[in-house]
């Protein structure tokens, strides 16, 4: 494995700054996450939570009917 | 937990489930398989709820529960976690849907071929707003740990997007020049 932290310079000698090219980096991978951020929610997970809700309610209302629907999610 | 505090633990849910997909979105290699670790981890969250305390963070709570399923997905498969040469990850990171412009698959490439300990580490740091501590604790390692995955991460991608010659990462005109004088000598 590589510990040397200090590689950079020791491959670019003639090299732009690093803290430069890293705050590049730094930007990219912003850019890149909120670009995944903003993508709108698939209805899949708001469809999901909405049964996660409902099961747990009727599991309330009829304790013992519902619940095991609800239990039979969770994976061990 | 009161029924004002369930509806309240849902809202919150819903709230961070932007970040918590791009958090799997970058993590995984394939974009399916991200929205399977989602919905597996929203079923957790959910089975779970007791045990998260209302008031502390329910995105880092619910980080480590993806984290954690993540990779006992890829034990469970017996995958490879570490993709190093790249080869899946070529043929499967491009989903062109996902990352709108051509520059996010680039950087999303490069991002898949870290090996997965240091993308996890640069994502939650440098992306995801959690601080080197909390990112230790998501990780269950020590603050050193990820500051040195982070930072081999960061010569990683570096290199890769000089590499591949993104025009803000290929050397700039001065460095190429001296590059072609001491190829020259």
């Amino acid at each position: 494995m590589y510990e040397t932290i200090d590689m950079t310079q020791a491959r670019r000698p003639n090299g732009a700054d690093p803290s430069d090219s890293n705050s590049k980096i730094s930007m990219r991978l912003r850019q890149y996450y909120d670009s995944v951020q903003e993508q709108e929610i698939p209805k899949r997970f708001l469809d999901l939570l909405e049964k996660l809700d409902e099961a747990e309610n009727a599991a309330k209302a009829e304790p013992g009917v519902a619940k095991g629907e609800a239990d039979t999610n969770e994976r061990s | 937990m009161s029924e004002a505090e369930e509806k309240s633990f849902k809202r919150e849910l819903l709230a961070s489930l932007p970040s918590l997909r791009a958090f799997a979105i970058s993590l995984v290699q394939h974009g399916d398989r991200a929205d399977d670790l989602v919905q597996d981890t929203l079923m957790k969250a959910w089975a779970n709820q007791h045990s998260f305390q209302m008031g502390t963070n329910i995105k880092a709570w619910l980080f480590t529960i993806l984290r954690n399923e993540f990779y006992s997905k890829m034990r469970k498969q017996g995958r490879e976690v570490r993709d190093t040469d790249g080869l899946m990850t070529e043929s499967m990171a491009v989903h062109p849907a996902q990352y709108g412009h051509l520059d996010m698959q680039d950087f999303k490439v490069a991002l898949d071929k870290l090996p997965s300990d240091q993308r996890e580490a640069i994502i939650l740091v440098g992306a995801s707003g959690f601080s080197y501590e909390e990112a230790a604790e998501i990780c269950g390692c020590a603050v050193g740990t990820i500051k040195s995955r982070v930072s081999r991460a960061r010569l990683g991608l570096k290199e890769t997007l000089e590499v591949s010659g993104g025009a803000d990462y290929g050397p700039d005109n001065e460095s190429a020049n001296s590059t072609m004088r001491s190829f020259s000598k």
